[in-house]
């Protein structure tokens, strides 16, 4: 405990004698990470647009012109039974023929010069959310496609395409951007602690003639760097609140729609900022201060 | 208390120190001399395990340096005091600071060390200079600070690397004043200097250094 104390007063020493440096050194850490918390918050937002509509995504299965009722029946057992489907919506021709109607509106004279109805009756099929990889949707549509009495399966293949391209890109982005962020905040500790090392070297050999053990001279530097990491987390995450709730609250005032599928950030994140701050930086100085010979 | 048995150290190819035996009793207070190069400041930081023998055994107060671990060395250097040739003052540390090091490293709490720091200052009577940077004090004062740094953990064995080298004869009186006085309370003392003038008269046991070796052992 007594160790912990003294280090913890030789941090803050140092934190007030080298102001400037680690004032510095704490400003590009929190840079870093609200960068990759604004990515985070990005690419939640863009998960829960794909969400949002996911929920909604369907497949229309238009039945043959001369299906019979069984035919019909057996089907509508089959996709009920299918785990993978979450709903099934009969469209009947008629019904087709009025939602038709309904959606032209005031153009519905077209219609009328029709002697029979030519729209097919169809299956409304809603999947599971998760299984909206656009290869098992294609493999799906594929199998349904195969079924008896099936004369066409569509589904909006390029827009779930694009959308789901744009989705894996921003998480790897987001991998790709945390790791590089990551590796940036581990460099700029490292460099920093290095320098407080080398600027305390008269210090730290007197220190080690006296008697001084390896935690007494090193402890102080690995708890700088975690003092540095968390006060930059902190920084991110207030910068990060802030900012989100004053661009939200405009954004809303604009676009109201934008409420229904805008995404914050979970609470979980201000907290997990500081902390991840904290070790990576811990993990910079405990480099630094590890290939120090003592 | 220090027992050095066939003792030889090379600094790469260089032979410093060859077949040194050599031993100083609980409580003795003698003088290693020879000529500049000769291995006086080797043989010390043998003793603090600055430095590690090539070959032969060293035994300081209990401790055989041979089988010491690298963890283990803090705790051996806090029973031995060392008065630098160099001082290793910080010059960024008042007086007051500096000797508290010494307390520091065994995390004694601020007031004890206050209490034992203000007592060690008194006796080497810079307790009125407390406050002063090591900078603004004379050369013998510079000295006392690190006697009384060496000294405030009263460790058993006090070595000194030249002490009076760049002091005056009123201030190097002074300083084996305070040697005596530390002697006197049972601390073993060692002290390496080529100033024959130091222990001439002084009834101590004196180690002459030659040629890497001891060359012979006399009464000062």
């Amino acid at each position: 405990m007594k160790v912990f104390i003294y280090s913890f007063q030789s941090v803050f020493r140092s934190l007030w004698r080298e102001k400037w440096i680690n004032l510095l050194t704490i400003l590009s850490v929190s840079i870093g990470l609200s960068l990759l918390t604004a990515f985070i918050m990005l690419t939640l937002n863009m998960e829960s647009v794909i969400q949002r509509w996911a929920k909604n995504f369907g497949l229309v299965v238009y039945l043959n012109e001369n299906i019979s009722s069984d035919e019909e029946a057996a089907l509508k057992n089959r996709f009920s039974q299918d785990s993978d489907i979450i709903e099934t919506k009969y469209i009947s021709k008629d019904l087709a023929l009025k939602e038709l109607s309904t959606t032209l509106g005031a153009n519905t004279l077209i219609l009328e010069g029709l002697n029979e109805n030519p729209l097919p009756s169809s299956y409304e099929l809603t999947l599971k959310s998760s299984l909206l990889a656009p290869e098992f949707v294609r493999k799906k549509a594929l199998q349904i496609e195969q079924m008896k009495g099936v004369e066409e399966v569509l589904y909006g293949e390029k827009w779930l395409s694009s959308l789901y391209t744009i989705s894996k890109t921003m998480k790897v982005g987001a991998v790709f951007i945390g790791c590089a962020i990551f590796i940036a905040i581990t460099f700029i500790t490292y460099s920093t602690i290095k320098i407080f090392f080398y600027r305390r070297k008269d210090e730290i050999e007197t220190l080690k003639l006296l008697g001084a053990t390896r935690v007494f001279i090193r402890l102080p530097f690995l708890l700088e760097g975690l003092t540095i990491g968390l006060l930059g987390g902190i920084i991110s995450s207030l910068v990060i609140y802030s900012i989100y709730s004053f661009t939200s609250l405009k954004v809303i005032e604009f676009l109201p729609s934008v409420r229904l599928f805008m995404a914050s950030l979970p609470f979980e994140v201000y907290v997990i900022v500081p902390i991840a701050g904290a070790a990576v930086s811990v993990i910079g100085s405990y480099i630094a201060v590890g290939r120090i010979r003592y | 208390m220090i027992e050095f048995s066939n003792v030889t150290k090379y600094y790469e190819d260089d032979i410093v120190l060859k077949d040194v035996t050599l031993a100083i009793d609980k409580g003795e207070l003698a003088f290693i001399t020879g000529p500049s190069g000769a291995g006086k400041s080797t043989l010390l930081k043998l003793i603090y395990c600055d430095e590690r023998p090539d070959k032969g055994r060293i035994v300081v107060a209990g401790w055989d340096i041979d089988k010491l671990k690298q963890s283990t060395i803090p705790y051996l250097r806090r029973n031995v005091g060392i008065v630098f040739q160099d001082f290793r003052l910080l010059v960024n540390r008042t007086v007051f600071e500096n000797v508290a090091l010494a307390l520091r490293i065994h995390y004694m709490n601020t007031a004890a060390i206050k209490e034992d720091v203000n007592a060690v200052l008194k006796e080497v009577k810079l307790i009125h200079k407390a406050n002063t940077y090591p900078q603004h004090l004379s050369g013998g004062e510079q000295q006392r600070v690190v006697i009384a740094r060496a000294m405030v953990s009263k460790p058993t064995v006090l070595l000194a690397d030249e002490p009076t080298g760049n002091l005056d004869i009123d201030n190097s009186q002074i300083i084996m004043g305070l040697f005596r006085e530390i002697n006197a309370r049972g601390t073993t003392v060692l002290i390496a200097t080529h100033n024959h003038g130091l222990f001439h008269g002084t009834g101590r046991r004196v180690f002459f250094l030659n040629e890497h070796t001891i060359e012979k052992e006399a009464i000062g």
